[in-house]
């Protein structure tokens, strides 16, 4: 069985599939941070911070009068400065007595360099502060500094942090700085690793499951651009995971943001594109642009200093809106799916940012809340893929079952027991009478048979293979009514594509209404081709049109042959046609207009 | 006897002629083959005809409307036709035979016997056609209780008591009638249906009492074969 017929029976358990697949991904997560048989509590993030530039030990001291200085969100705080910084802030808990735990200050990503001190006594370095670029050594990017029990008693203390930034800005980066006991810190940062490392398997899933949608579906580009934002989201969940897992040295770790800031970006505007695509959207290049120029806008106006990448996702996520705000006008099923995703990720961003930006009175949104809203994003845009796919199936079901019942019905247009029997009286009658018309009969009627019969199914075939069974038939048709029809071809390429009995059609509806029996007829084939325009136009005179000229276009029925034309030209060419007839000068005209290139 | 042939296919119409005046051969005073209905309405308004053989496909249209018409008229019709699928149709409108397309020359000549009144028709007429004002009305011979005819003209007369001028002389009716419309008198033709009885009240007179009571005079040579009839 082909791919594609796999997917188009089991759409619906593929999807079952991916999320019993995430679902075990998640489960899987949760054994491996098993929480440690030790009584902890969570830890706490320290956010406000008061804060110096330049070596001044006494900002270490308890007793260092600080109440004039500004309170700072370390999440906010972007100097550019090089050099010596001091940081203080106090913290105020009760000793817990069951515990046997150390209390300890977890940092990540803090300058390059940092001393800290607990109530003005040294706990421990992350690498070594200096004074210029030789001294400095840079630490690692995750540090747990634990705090002597003997100087852990319930009240108030100051933790102060002295730092460098000789290596580079980090200042400038996503950086965290948390209270909390030792094992609760180890926790948690396993934890994290194991929620990346779970991203990253779900990502990749995905990307899976993309990649058989777009082999398995005729290489749609919107199923491609979909694997890429998901093998870029895989990329940027594995950068997350591995900052955290190898602990690199922290100007390793300022490269690496750049990259995952890079990732970060891409897939914003990737999701973005992939909606373009699937919308079917125009300007898409300039949509595109555009976005490249938010993003650009948010770094320069340094936003990304504050809020990290919460600002630029939060434009993307707008972004998404309204190109799904567009394609609700055409595929509001999967648009509505699609923009409950967009919206929830939107809620819990605009909570983060506001948590951010008044850090005193919010409390930051659980980790588990932002990675949830990103699987339901993720979920929302395969849940709508399938939703194409199970209606692509639909429309395919229904074109496949029209083009069934058109190529039976031209089939028994041309075999019905009327026209084989009165060919066939035709026939018996030139026997008697004239055995070399009688023969060509016979020939033209077994050639127009044989044409029909390989073109039928075809859903275009060339024109110089139409007009031969219009020759054939007019040949045909000539014998039985005791007269000479001419056709007369102007300007024909042989070679472009029209679907099939189209103009055999026009031709024996011309026959049927235009010329008394005995009359002779003339049909003049037309065609014009501009870059992206293929025209036809079939002219016929007869003595019969007359009757017409009295009628308005309105009183000028459809027959079952227009029809017909219309329904092939609508198979083949879908709302890119135009058909227009009618008498011109006492002639016929019937004018068909493709809008399609010219072929190579 | 004066034939014409309406067939848009020129070979298709001379087979026919041929098959025709070999058939017929002296006894056709005039054969006229022509192939378009402009061409045969014309024809008609100048020439009477005793039988016109007539495709009911003509030029793409459907010949139901001039079959009716045909039958309206005086001559009798024999539809030659490759739809056959509606021969039923054809004949409950009177058509004195159905002829399909194959055009075998020994059914050819049963439907001309029939129209000579030598061959039994299909008994399946049920509509007569009455033109009225240039329109075909069509009278379920159901509702006809006698048919009279005077001078050129026949009268049905309806059990609603309506009159309705028929074109086709009681000859040619007789042939395409169902059994139980039967020839007493030669201008009447009563429908058994819708007799009560027979009656000789003066000696050699006699008459027929239709179930409203009208008395309608009956031939003393069909009086046996009534008598039959009605038992």
């Amino acid at each position: 069985m082909r791919l594609n017929t796999l997917l188009k029976i089991s759409t619906y358990k593929t999807i079952t599939v991916f999320l019993f697949t995430v679902c075990f991904l998640i489960s899987s997560n949760q054994v491996t941070a098993q929480r440690p048989k030790v009584p902890i509590d969570n830890t706490f993030l320290l956010y406000g911070w008061k804060y110096t530039v330049g070596d001044d030990i006494k900002f270490a001291d308890p007793n260092y009068n600080d109440k004039g200085m500004p309170l700072q969100f370390l999440e906010q705080f972007s100097s550019n400065e090089i050099g010596i910084h001091w940081f203080r802030t106090d913290v105020n808990y009760k000793v817990n007595n069951d515990c046997d735990d150390l209390l300890s200050v977890g940092m990540i990503n803090v300058a390059m360099a940092c001393d800290v001190y607990w109530d003005g006594v040294y706990i421990g370095s992350n690498g070594k502060v200096g004074t210029d670029i030789a001294s400095e050594i840079p630490g690692q990017t995750i540090k747990i500094f634990k705090i002597p029990r003997e100087l852990s008693k319930s009240g108030d203390h100051i933790i102060a942090v002295r730092l460098s930034n000789f290596h580079g800005n980090s200042f400038s980066t996503w950086k965290r700085i948390s209270f909390g006991y030792y094992s609760a810190h180890v926790l948690e940062i396993e934890e994290t690793k194991n929620q990346h490392y779970t991203y990253m398997g779900i990502y990749l899933t995905a990307l899976l499951f993309s990649l058989a949608l777009f082999f398995g579906t005729g290489n749609e580009r919107s199923y491609l651009i979909i694997s890429v934002y998901f093998l870029l989201s895989s990329i940027a969940a594995y950068i997350d995971y591995i900052m955290i897992a190898q602990n690199y040295s922290l100007p390793v770790y300022s490269w690496l943001f750049v990259f995952q800031l890079l990732a970060a970006y891409s897939v914003h505007i990737f999701m973005n594109i992939f909606l373009l695509f699937l919308f079917s959207l125009n300007k898409k290049s300039l949509h595109i642009g555009l976005m490249i120029l938010l993003l650009a806008l948010c770094e320069i106006s340094g936003v990304r200093f504050n809020y990290g990448d919460l600002i630029s996702k939060t434009v993307m996520l707008l972004y998404s809106l309204v190109i799904l705000s567009k394609g609700l006008k055409i595929y509001k099923k999967e648009a509505v799916i699609i923009i409950i995703g967009v919206t929830l990720n939107l809620l819990v961003n605009a909570y983060t940012i506001l948590a951010v930006a008044f850090y005193n009175n919010l409390v930051m949104p659980p980790k588990m809340m932002i990675g949830l809203t990103h699987i339901i994003m993720l979920l929302s845009v395969i849940i709508a893929l399938s939703e194409r796919i199970r209606s692509r199936n639909k429309l395919y079901e229904a074109i496949r079952l029209k083009s069934q019942r058109l190529e039976n019905e031209l089939l028994k247009k041309s075999i019905q027991p009327h026209f084989m029997v009165n060919t066939l009286l035709s026939l018996k009658s030139w026997l008697t009478r004239d055995k070399t018309k009688a023969e060509k009969l016979i020939e033209s009627l077994s050639e127009e048979f044989q044409i029909i019969n390989k073109i039928s199914h075809e859903k275009e075939i060339p024109i110089g293979e139409e007009i031969i069974l219009c020759q054939h038939h007019l040949a045909l048709m000539g014998l039985r009514r005791d007269a000479t029809y001419k056709l007369n071809l102007i300007n024909i390429n042989e070679n472009e594509n029209i679907p099939p009995m189209v103009l055999h059609t026009l031709i024996e509806n011309g026959l049927t209404h235009a010329y008394q029996p005995k009359e002779n007829g003339t049909f003049d084939l037309q065609c014009k081709r501009t870059n992206s325009t293929f025209e036809i136009t079939l002219i016929n005179d007869g003595s019969r049109l007359e009757k017409l000229g009295n009628k308005s276009d309105s009183e000028i029925e459809e027959g079952l042959g227009l029809r017909y034309v219309k329904a092939r030209l609508e198979e083949s060419y879908s709302k890119r046609w135009n058909l227009e007839y009618g008498l011109d000068k006492g002639k016929w005209f019937v004018k068909i207009s493709i809008n399609k290139p010219e072929l190579a | 006897m004066r034939i014409l042939i309406l067939e848009d296919e020129p070979p298709i119409a001379e087979y026919i002629a041929s098959s025709v005046r070999s058939i017929l051969n002296e006894q056709i005073r005039k054969l006229t083959v022509l192939h378009s209905i402009e061409e045969a309405l014309d024809f008609l308004s100048k020439n009477q005809i005793d039988l016109l053989f007539l495709d009911l496909n003509l030029s793409g249209e459907d010949g139901f409307e001039i079959l009716q018409d045909s039958l309206s008229r005086r001559f009798q019709t024999i539809v030659i036709s490759a739809y056959t699928d509606r021969a039923i149709n054809a004949y409950e409108y009177g058509v004195i035979d159905f002829v399909p397309k194959t055009l075998k020359k020994e059914r050819l000549k049963i439907a001309i016997e029939r129209y000579m009144g030598r061959s039994e028709r299909p008994e399946k007429t049920k509509y007569l056609i009455s033109k009225i004002k240039n329109k075909n009305k069509v009278i379920p011979v159901s509702d006809i209780v006698y048919l009279q005819a005077d001078r050129y003209l026949v009268y049905a007369n309806c059990i609603n008591q309506k009159k309705y001028i028929i074109e086709k002389p009681l000859n040619s009716l007789e042939i395409i009638l169902p059994k139980n419309f039967i020839r007493t008198h030669r201008s009447y033709i009563v429908n058994v249906d819708y007799v009560e009885l027979y009656d000789n009240s003066s000696p050699g007179v006699f008459h027929v009492r239709m179930k409203d009571q009208t008395r309608l005079p009956l031939s003393r040579r069909r009086v046996k074969f009534l008598k039959e009839q009605l038992s």
